[in-house]
């Protein structure tokens, strides 16, 4: 087990980063208590291999953990909320959207957003959060997710295109497509 | 650039992850095109809708103090606090103490350490970081986490499967926790290479503790399981 000088040195480099791992588990797990386990079972782990960390940034390595212990207990706790079927490789060819989706997006109440994001499978939510809330580089995010940055990279326009879609849907009953 | 490039790329260069001469390119072609500037208007608008301060959710106010609180109590200091664990942790030292009298006191911490881990591993989600029924998936996982190679076993027969692993903190150093089970009996195994020496089984409240030095490796095998079908299995990870 760690001593206590290590416990000095985990905390100054990893709880500034609790508001991060907090937002990530709450958007992962959906529910405040479980984000609350999890971050917590994350720092714990993190502590206890705190010394295989080598001058790497803290973060990323850190929300590594975070979502891999959000996804070992989505796994265990969870039959999987019905998220959108999304391809890692889709290429989307629909032609441009008109004017007024670009009203209705930047329109869009936090809530609508907030259910919105929601749908979207854990990898791709795990994306645009990593992205639009942390502003994690594509690298940083392929390192945090596990998947090459080509994968990030069209995880990304993946998920928005079915944010936008979502959230340019007529009406909040109808789910698109 | 043509308006499907753009298209492209406007997720790169909204991200700012486009080269500059990339970047220059796609911003002449917006320009002169209304489509591909919708387009990024769109964008646009979606990143702003994405950020609106109050959708990205806040910790408790006390989150961080509890934080604190779990991780020090995750070190070994003794502290009134932590009552549940820190009590049962206390006891069995003394337990292990009188069991192991006459062998060396590192054993007998390590023994408490092992039995420690087996219970907190059993708590939910503590179990594995990686979880397959593949040693060819488990064993490489542990590469670059571990300055050894842990062996991974096999399972000892076809009624035992492998569960997964994960990385543990023994003896003051990192170790390779496998993870087997049988029916609703779980067994950890914990490995590091060996410096020496081996000891008896234990009995600790209903855990039996099996410690042997094998393939110049320390093992210790810990399981609510009895002591003859633990050492059976023991015997049986080839």
């Amino acid at each position: 087990m760690p001593r206590h000088d290590t416990l000095q040195r985990f905390e100054q480099a990893a709880l500034p980063h609790t508001a991060a791992a907090y937002n990530l588990a709450r958007w992962l797990t959906g529910k405040h208590e479980d984000a609350e386990d999890v971050v917590q079972e994350a720092f714990l782990r993190a502590y206890a291999s705190f010394d295989s960390l080598r001058g790497d940034d803290v973060r990323p390595w850190l929300l590594t953990i975070v979502r891999h212990t959000a996804y070992t207990w989505l796994k265990r706790n969870r039959a999987g909320a019905p998220a959108e079927e999304l391809d890692d490789n889709f290429a989307d060819s629909r032609a441009p959207a008109a004017d007024p989706e670009t009203l209705l997006l930047a329109s869009a109440d936090a809530s609508r957003v907030r259910a919105a994001v929601a749908k979207l499978p854990p990898d791709f939510r795990a994306a645009i959060v990593l992205r639009e809330f942390e502003e994690l580089s594509y690298k940083e995010i392929a390192a945090v997710t596990g998947a090459p940055m080509g994968t990030v990279m069209s995880r990304l326009t993946r998920a928005r295109e079915s944010l936008k879609r979502l959230l340019t849907a007529p009406s909040k009953g109808d789910r698109p497509q | 650039m043509t308006c499907h490039e753009t298209r492209a790329f406007l997720n790169a260069w909204l991200d700012d992850e486009l080269d500059v001469s990339g970047a220059l390119s796609l911003e002449q072609h917006m320009a002169d095109c209304a489509d591909c500037q919708r387009a990024r208007e769109q964008a646009e608008a979606l990143r702003a809708a994405l950020r609106q301060p109050e959708l990205r959710y806040q910790p408790a106010p006390d989150f961080t103090r509890r934080l604190h609180q779990s991780l020090q109590d995750a070190t070994p200091r003794p502290r009134p606090v932590y009552a549940m664990w820190l009590a049962a942790a206390a006891v069995l030292v003394v337990l292990l103490g009188g069991l192991y009298l006459g062998r060396q006191s590192g054993q007998n911490s390590i023994a408490a350490q092992v039995l420690a881990s087996h219970i907190r591993s059993l708590q939910v989600g503590h179990l594995t970081d990686v979880l397959s029924s593949d040693h060819h998936t488990v064993k490489p996982w542990f590469q670059g986490k571990l300055d050894f190679s842990p062996p991974v076993p096999d399972p000892p027969s076809a009624d035992w499967t492998l569960v997964g692993g994960r990385l543990d903190y023994l003896d003051s150093r990192p170790v390779a926790a496998l993870v087997y089970a049988r029916g609703r009996h779980t067994v950890n195994v914990f490995v590091w290479p060996a410096d020496g020496g081996s000891a008896h089984p234990a009995t600790v409240q209903g855990y039996n503790i099996l410690h042997f030095t094998r393939h110049g490796m320390t093992w210790w095998v810990v399981s609510d399981l009895n002591l003859p079908e633990l050492s059976a299995f023991a015997q049986g990870l080839k």
